[in-house]
């Protein structure tokens, strides 16, 4: 337990240290605070408190584009620089080094997503002070069982897991062919595509195991949910199983290939 | 348990294209053991099986007793290794590269890596970013790098490509001083013949991936030596019937032995109770260039020597 902490600290001294991380840190909350100031001076009084939290949560997607970079590169970057083979030479073994590398991205991505909510709640906080404690939703009847709060924890765990789907698709495609800008840039455009593609292939017989139908998972945590073909189950067990196949690839190509 | 490391019947085809043919070899702890052939004939690959980079087709690779197959972790743990140029992260600064790696192994402690900066006299730039390193300061870090967990075993690839002379000559003396006082078993690779002459105790000849012959390369050791004489065939017979086994040619003024300094000493003081001049003797000095060219051409004409 222990080493693997030091692990994944390793893995952040490889990160924070690089300029470009923390230039895509400071832009991530240039970008919050901006879109913060947007909404307050846009619509300065649509929402209740809870409600803000909640629908500022979409600001996730630039902590998921800053996921998709930094899972392709964090394999790709090694064979790059030449390190990989000073990493595969030591007892930690090729398994243990690949799932640090996977588990560090999701880490610093909650440690994001945590930032993004505390900023969202405490900015927030300073508009409407009173509105912390109204913990009521909005109209919609069928969604009255939950507490605000829960539902605001549902949402960003939900984002999380968007979030783990992208970097898992970039993490495999960049320990499949050690490129950055073929894992990111492919990543980018399955985001962009995979949606479309979706609608296109129908939610019928085998088309309605195709991951882009389950991937904008926020949809089930919204006070005002639309009407969904899946249910959030259904989509989470399709989406972890994609995840667990991708990982599986990636392992396979990164524990059994000859490096030289 | 067998210490050092030992390459036993190892081969490595890639689509059944053989790199490496069936190559046995030990290297014992205190001693420097080198890989000697021209680029291409397999070299490289066999330090990369050595340190696990690449999967043996056929064969065994034992590390202080533990195979490198079956228990890598154990294995690689008594391994410390520089695979071509060392590369490390140029935005970290040479303390955070050794903290890193000094995180993938088990038991090393900051003091550790405080004792081999200190040894290695890398105090004054330890602290900057290693994108600012001479290769020759990279190359010390390497070596840092790769002593960090106490290995028994050190293996090295082309470790003085592109160092300047004076790094060459540090880098030596280094390598030899960890294996004479630390007796830690080191495998180098090198084509450059003189290179290995002056680092290696005992050199490993590769051709067209396989093991050609391995030599010894002491001094003192046997060698051809001749005899200035004034009465060759009379000497030629004295030590014949004394030595049968040490001569190997005569000429009109000379006599050709094969002879460590021992059996040299003996074959003049028989040649000079028989009442021979003895004018001097000269060792055929062979230099490992020599071997290397023998062995190689051996090969070509079918006898393979391996001893």
């Amino acid at each position: 337990m222990r080493s693997l902490a030091r692990l994944i600290w390793n893995e952040y001294l490889k990160m924070i240290y690089r300029t470009s991380t923390l230039v895509m840190c400071g832009g991530l909350m240039a970008l919050i605070l901006f879109s913060f100031a947007l909404d307050r001076w846009y619509n300065p009084f649509y929402t209740g408190y809870w409600q803000a939290v909640a629908s500022q949560s979409w600001l996730s997607f630039f902590i998921m584009v800053m996921a998709v970079i930094l899972a392709g590169r964090i394999i790709a970057d090694e064979f790059q620089w030449g390190t990989i083979k000073f990493l595969l030479i030591r007892p930690a073994g090729r398994s243990r080094i690949l799932f640090v590398k996977y588990g560090a991205v999701l880490c610093f991505c909650f440690f994001l997503l945590m930032v993004l909510f505390l900023c969202s709640m405490i900015l927030n906080w300073i508009f409407q002070p009173q509105g912390v404690a109204d913990p009521s939703l909005p109209s919609k009847e069928e969604n009255g069982n939950g507490s605000a709060v829960g539902m605001v924890l549902k949402l960003y765990a939900l984002r999380m897991v968007e979030i783990a789907v992208y970097a898992g698709i970039s993490f495999m495609i960049s320990a499949l062919f050690k490129s950055v800008a073929l894992a990111t840039g492919l990543t980018f455009f399955f985001m962009l595509f995979g949606p479309e593609t979706a609608n296109q292939l129908g939610t019928s017989g085998f088309g309605s195991y195709f991951l882009f139908h389950h991937t904008g998972l926020s949809q089930y945590a919204q006070w005002n949910v639309t009407e969904s073909v899946f249910s959030l189950a259904e989509s989470l067990g399709v989406v972890l199983i994609h995840l667990a196949i991708f990982y599986g690839i990636a392992w396979i190509r990164f524990t059994k290939q000859d490096v030289f | 348990m067998e210490a050092g490391l030992h390459f036993r019947n190892v081969s490595k085809r890639i689509r059944s294209k053989p790199l490496v043919e069936n190559v046995s070899f030990s290297v014992y702890p205190g001693e420097v053991f080198g890989l000697l052939g021209p680029n291409g004939a397999g070299k490289t690959t066999l330090i990369r099986l050595a340190v696990g980079l690449i999967t043996m087709s056929q064969g065994e690779i034992i590390i202080d007793g533990h195979s490198l197959r079956e228990s890598f972790s154990q294995a690689i743990q008594r391994v410390g290794a520089i695979v071509e140029t060392p590369a490390f992260y140029d935005f970290l600064t040479g303390y955070q590269n050794l903290v890193h790696y000094a995180n993938l192994s088990d038991r090393v402690e900051r003091e550790r890596i405080d004792e081999l900066v200190e040894r290695l006299n890398m105090g004054n730039y330890i602290y900057s970013k290693v994108g600012t390193y001479s290769l020759g300061m990279k190359q010390r870090l390497g070596i840092a790098q790769a002593m960090l967990h106490r290995p028994s075993v050190l293996i090295l690839d082309e470790p003085t490509n592109g160092l300047d002379p004076l790094g060459i000559k540090e880098l030596r003396e280094t390598i030899r001083q960890l294996a004479e006082r630390e007796n830690v078993a080191v495998l180098v690779s090198s084509h450059l013949l003189a290179e290995m002459e002056m680092m290696c105790d005992r050199v490993g000849i590769i051709n067209k991936g396989r093991m050609v012959s391995i030599r010894k390369l002491a001094d003192g050791d046997v060698q051809n030596r001749w005899f200035e004489v004034d009465k060759a065939d009379q000497a030629y017979t004295v030590i014949r019937t004394k030595y049968p086994h040490a001569v190997l040619a005569v000429t009109e003024k000379t006599l050709k032995v094969q002879a460590d300094p021992q059996m040299t000493a003996l074959i003049n003081e028989a040649l000079v109770q028989a009442g021979i001049a003895v004018y001097g003797i000269t060792a055929e000095s062979r230099s490992l260039e020599d071997l290397f060219m023998e062995d190689t051409e051996n090969e070509i004409s079918g006898q393979i020597n391996l001893e």
